[in-house]
């Protein structure tokens, strides 16, 4: 009996060890997950075009789960224009069924490279006592929407166009999903800083 | 460097900022590079605010896009352009990316020797700045409903030091006119020591009253106004709407305050900048503290009774009597927690970590990052290099790190900025399989007043290193 109590032991001590060292990352595997962040916010840019586009017609809502799973579950976007003065907060599926019913044939949406802002990825801890790191991206992102274009890279005709800058919420952490326990980078809360 | 070239400087910036007109052309900016030319100030005050989108990309390269942004650029690791700064930067230019982050409209209308003595006391001593440290507090306004009538509350936030050294916002300071609980006014209804006689009948009354209760609450009794927030808020009473402001304030430096926030402009000169500066003895910054932030908790404030006078004088502390074997003792305890930490076979523990950081003065003091490859005098937190340390301990357990005095060099003792340190010399050997892969010389800085480890410094001068 004192034996098993003993493996016991050993196998808990190996346990805690092995769950010890997943959960935390090296500053070079943090820095492995910002390229994993950049292209995230690419991929979504590329959604947000296409689910702004007409052309598209109900493949559209495909973009729309594909941009949802980008996301924590309760992330907000907030959303401004230069119309107005007030911004308004959505969800994620909300905003994104918003821009799909934009009356657009065309959306172009790009990012100004000179306009972007990586934070370091900065430890927190969760009420349950896991680890995830958070970071802040900063985007300047011009949205031109067109509605009778002859050519699609021509943006002088653009119906509506603003130039905005977001700061979007990076979320690293340790996720059990079919694939085992992983780290998985998600998009949190983006929040509009500027539009012109 | 003259004080007069600093009033020059700083006279081109407020001249310039007075007159909208003195635009410069791109040529005339790239005059003057490494030394102070007015070029090189007038760039802050170029509006190329545009009515369409095929803007000028400078004004998103100078942005100040987050904090993490301005602490980078305040601390010379980014300049105003927004690159990366790899080499040690030369009075100008240090003086150069401070200017750049002022609000150019405050500089309108400052006192100019004042924004002069801030950036000579910032870029001759090199004073670094993070969101962690001990004085740093994030001020929100918001409006609300309280009982369906609009009102305002300021929230004061600060950075809450965990257990396993990861940092987050908590409340440190609050108030609104409603939160006040001396609006009951003092009636003088206290309960008399026979009370009990009387079945409280006295008590009874003041609760029924609802005025005078206050009367009945212990000496030194101070409303709560975390609790009353978080009953309105329970009840239903109160509503948040919206952000009025929001501000970073910054209280580490010493005998300064500066207030940052984002400004959010088409220009060069926008995002996080500072808006106002104003120097203010370190002695009563508690007050300030109590009256303009809200801020209470003795843990929140400076280590100090709150009011104590501008005469305060500090202990002054007569080296020679200092006890060496003490600090040897401090330098001791280091040298076998960071053994520990690294012994083959073993996994730093908590308890491990949060001794070692109880050996500094901050979990975000400066000490040498001598993990990296090669001779560095790169610094980070003792928070980071104790996560460095055990994350290689955990990849390859077979780091390990000790250290001994250098007996060639005494200890020796410096007063700074009013402050006593002692500098002592260790010599450290990084080994990684048994072999020393590096020895380094270096400075482990005690400040007397609390017998705590405020930094460590590289001597610049590695002895050895083994390919």
């Amino acid at each position: 009996m004192k034996k098993y109590l003993l493996l016991l032991f050993v196998l808990s001590l190996v346990c805690s060890t092995e769950a010890n060292s997943q959960s935390r990352l090296s500053p070079e595997e943090i820095a492995d997950f910002n390229r994993d962040a950049v292209a995230k916010i690419n991929t979504l840019t590329n959604y947000i075009s296409k689910i702004g586009d007409k052309k598209y017609g109900d493949v559209r809502d495909r973009f729309v789960d594909l941009a949802v799973d980008l996301f924590r579950s309760n992330a907000l976007i907030e959303v401004s224009s230069k119309n107005r003065n007030s911004t308004n907060s959505y969800g994620v599926r909300e905003y994104l069924n918003r821009m799909k019913q934009l009356n657009y044939k065309v959306v172009i949406v790009e990012y100004v490279a000179e306009a972007s802002y990586f934070s370091k990825f900065t430890e927190v801890k969760n009420a349950d006592g896991s680890i995830k790191y958070i970071a802040t991206a900063t985007i300047g992102q011009r949205f031109c929407g067109k509605r009778n274009v002859n050519n699609e890279l021509d943006k002088n005709d653009c119906h509506y166009e603003d130039y905005t800058e977001k700061n979007i919420e990076i979320e690293l952490k340790r996720i059990k999903d079919y694939h085992g326990v992983h780290w998985v980078v998600l998009l949190g809360d983006i929040r509009v800083t500027k539009t012109k | 460097m003259k004080r007069i070239e600093y009033v020059v400087l700083i006279l081109f910036v407020y001249l310039s900022a007075c007159k909208g007109d003195l635009s410069v052309s791109k040529e005339q900016k790239s005059i003057g590079q490494g030394s102070i030319d007015s070029a090189l100030v007038f760039n802050l005050f170029t509006d190329k605010d545009s009515n369409n989108l095929s803007f000028d990309n400078d004004i998103l390269n100078y942005k100040v896009k987050q904090i993490d942004q301005f602490i980078d650029r305040f601390n010379f690791k980014e300049n105003f352009k927004g690159q990366r700064i790899n080499k040690a930067l030369t009075i100008n230019e240090r003086i150069e990316n401070i200017s750049h982050l002022f609000d150019n409209r405050f500089l309108v209308d400052c006192d100019t020797n004042l924004v002069i003595q801030f950036i000579e006391n910032i870029c001759l001593e090199e004073k670094n700045i993070a969101l962690s440290d001990p004085f740093v507090f994030s001020k929100i306004s918001y409006n609300v409903l309280f009982k369906n009538n609009p009102s305002s509350i300021e929230v004061t936030l600060k950075y809450q030091t965990n257990s396993d050294t990861t940092f987050q916002w908590v409340f440190a300071g609050l108030n609104g006119e409603f939160l006040n609980m001396d609006i009951f006014a003092k009636q003088n209804n206290i309960l008399y020591p026979n009370a009990h006689e009387f079945n409280f009948l006295r008590l009874n009354k003041s609760l029924q009253d609802n005025k005078d209760v206050v009367d009945l609450m212990p000496t030194g009794f101070s409303t709560d106004f975390n609790s009353i927030l978080l009953y309105l808020l329970h009840a239903g009473d109160l509503e948040v709407q919206e952000i009025k402001s929001h501000e970073i304030q910054f209280l580490q430096i010493k005998d300064w305050i500066f207030k940052v926030k984002f400004i959010d402009r088409f220009e060069e000169n926008s995002g996080w900048l500072i808006y106002e500066i104003f120097q203010i003895s370190d002695s009563i910054k508690n007050e300030y503290l109590a009256q303009q932030l809200h801020v209470t908790n003795r843990k929140n404030l400076f280590d100090y009774p709150i009011g104590n006078s501008i005469n305060n004088k500090k202990k002054v502390i007569d080296f020679n009597s200092v006890d060496q074997q003490a600090l040897k003792d401090i330098v001791k305890k280091y040298a076998a927690c960071i053994e520990n930490l690294t012994a083959i076979n073993q996994v730093g523990s908590q308890g491990e970590v949060d001794s070692l950081l109880s050996l500094f003065v901050s979990p975000e003091a400066r000490v040498v990052n001598d993990l990296l490859d090669g001779e560095t005098d790169e610094l980070i937190s003792i928070r980071s290099y104790l996560g460095q340390i055990v994350q290689m301990n955990l990849d390859t357990q077979l780091m390990k790190i000790d250290f001994q005095f250098d007996s060639e060099l005494p200890i020796r003792f410096e007063e700074r900025d009013s402050n006593y340190y002692a500098l002592i010399n260790v010599i450290k050997n990084i080994r990684i399989e048994g072999e020393v892969a590096k020895e380094i010389k270096e400075i482990i800085i005690i400040d007397l007043r609390n017998k705590k480890i405020a930094n460590t410094s590289n001597n610049f001068s590695i002895k050895s290193s083994v390919q």
